[in-house]
């Protein structure tokens, strides 16, 4: 009977070590089963949510903007990674922050237009002036010509328009300006302010001129001081002429007095005109310029004077806002139609207006 | 009977071994799941370029070096006094990270006068931890280059030296 029960209980030991056996062998193969389980599942749900692309684009996009920032002159950037992950993403961008899906990381640059990009294929960038632009698809040819503007503030106030040049032909003081065999500058000149006056009219800006813009043959022609009197109660000055040059060559240019004490003010104004006729007309615009010009050189205690007393540079006051703007050259193949100068003066009102703003 | 005993005592042996064993494979486990989440490195660290590019911003920016009046172009490295007073503002204005002020901080020492600051409480926090047991997560990017100041249309020898910290 002893020996029955001590034989029961070795088996039911026997069967106990069994069970609790198998309970650990089932217990390690549920562990690993679940760790395997739980790794792949953290790898796929970090694939599927694009964890690490969303911090790499963005970081990296950050990189690519706050070095651009940092860079001189006009710049053409294709962002476009080996791998088309690009698509998988939207984008948004402000000028202090980048956000990739719902990542979001901080960026300086200033010039960076706001927007927002959906699954592209490729990032073009595009600095031009001081706008820096992100699009998704192919953009128009960069302008390279556009020039960055100062940063400070204008109050343009009252604005006087100066056609360079009179219509008194018979006057021999060549103040009719620059003539071709088709073209006449003062004849140009006094449309396109005529065309810019009512183009300004409709932004709700008024402008004077000092000539009147109706072409009058018998007008009598008037001097640099002459005009430069009429400029007394205003605070801006925008003097119109075209040049003429080599056929090949449209530069656009822009004088302002070195001297002046608006100088950077007549820098900013003059750059934001010469961005805006040079996006006008990208394709026939060979380059722009402003150049600094010392009026005092006229000087009479200065003999090696380069502007005479009839210099229509001489308009330029240093104590004004005041530019001399070049639009165009007269020999240049078909520069100056009609069409072409409401453009002109279009651009030059819009450049106006977004400098008072 | 001894027999018995010897083998029930190796049964009773075998509990702690299982329970070892548990114990080693979870250790096993956990750290597969740790050697996996920290090679898949999900922190993209870009502090030590972009501090180093905030630098070459400085150096090269406007808003303290000086620009030629007629030519509008930048001689990076020379100082122009005449910023200098402005140029804790004009320099927050250019490298503006917007309302996170927290993100970058530089000091712009040139000679021994002249101090301008970007951010310059995170500065302030930031540096004296720097070779403590807490500056391991500052990145930070310093020069001094040998230049000039502007100064009343006169070239002068001077140093600047650009030391910029962020948090990584």
């Amino acid at each position: 009977m002893r020996k029955r029960t001590k034989n029961n209980c070795l088996r039911s030991n026997k069967k106990s070590q069994a069970t609790s056996e198998s309970l650990f062998v089932l217990t390690e193969i549920i562990l690993v089963v679940a760790a395997v389980f739980l790794i792949f599942g953290k790898i796929t749900s970090i694939e599927n949510d694009q964890l690490f692309l969303k911090k790499y684009y963005s970081r990296d996009i950050a990189l690519l903007l706050d070095e651009i920032q940092g860079m001189q002159g006009n710049i053409f950037y294709q962002y476009n990674p080996p791998q088309t992950t690009l698509e998988k993403l939207d984008f948004t961008f402000s000028p202090t922050q980048i956000q990739v899906a719902d990542e979001k990381y901080l960026v300086a640059a200033r010039d960076l237009q706001e927007s927002k990009i959906e699954k592209p294929k490729k990032i073009f960038v595009t600095k031009e002036g001081n706008k820096i632009i992100l699009q998704k698809e192919q953009p128009k040819p960069l302008n390279a010509n556009k020039i960055s503007c100062p940063r400070i503030d204008l109050t343009l106030g009252k604005i006087i328009i100066d056609p360079g040049h009179g219509y008194d032909f018979t006057d021999e003081t060549g103040d009719t300006g620059f003539k071709t065999e088709k073209l006449q500058e003062s004849i140009l000149i006094a449309n396109l302010a005529a065309s810019l006056q009512s183009a300004l009219k409709v932004t709700g800006i008024y402008a004077d001129t000092t000539r009147s813009t109706q072409i009058n043959p018998t007008e009598e022609s008037k001097t640099t001081e002459e005009r430069k009197k009429l400029t007394e109660q205003h605070t801006t000055i925008i003097s119109l002429h075209a040049n003429q040059d080599e056929p090949t060559t449209n530069n656009i240019k822009a004088y302002v007095n070195y001297n002046s004490k608006k100088y950077y003010e007549s820098v900013k104004l003059a750059c934001e005109i010469l961005n805006a006729i040079s996006d006008t007309f990208v394709k026939e615009t060979t380059g722009i310029a402003i150049i600094p010009i010392d009026t005092n050189q006229l000087s009479e205690d200065n003999p090696s004077t380069i502007l005479d007393e009839s210099d229509p540079k001489l308009i330029l006051d240093d104590k004004k806002i005041a530019v001399q703007i070049e639009v165009g050259n007269l020999n240049t193949k078909n520069s100056f139609t009609p069409q072409k100068n409401t453009q002109l003066a279009i651009a030059i009102s819009q450049a106006i207006e977004s400098t008072e703003k | 009977m001894k027999n018995n005993m010897n083998k029930s005592g190796i049964e009773m042996l075998n509990y702690p071994i299982w329970i070892l064993r548990i114990f080693f494979l979870a250790i096993l486990i956990v750290s597969m799941g740790f050697i996996v989440t920290k090679y898949l490195n999900l922190r993209v660290d870009i502090s030590s370029i972009e501090s180093n590019i905030i630098l070459q911003r400085i150096i090269t920016s406007n808003e303290i070096m000086h620009q030629d009046k007629a030519t509008f172009r930048i001689a990076p490295a020379v100082i122009d006094v005449n910023k200098i007073n402005t140029a804790d503002k004009t320099l927050q204005e250019d490298i503006n990270f917007g309302k996170d002020t927290r993100h970058i901080s530089a000091k712009i020492t040139s000679g021994n006068k002249n101090v301008n600051y970007i951010n310059k409480r995170l500065f302030d926090d930031l540096n004296p931890q720097i070779g403590t047991i807490f500056g391991t997560d500052i990145q930070q990017a310093k020069q001094t280059y040998n230049t000039f100041t502007f100064d009343n249309e006169q070239l002068k020898p001077d140093k600047i030296t650009i030391h910029v910290l962020q948090q990584k």
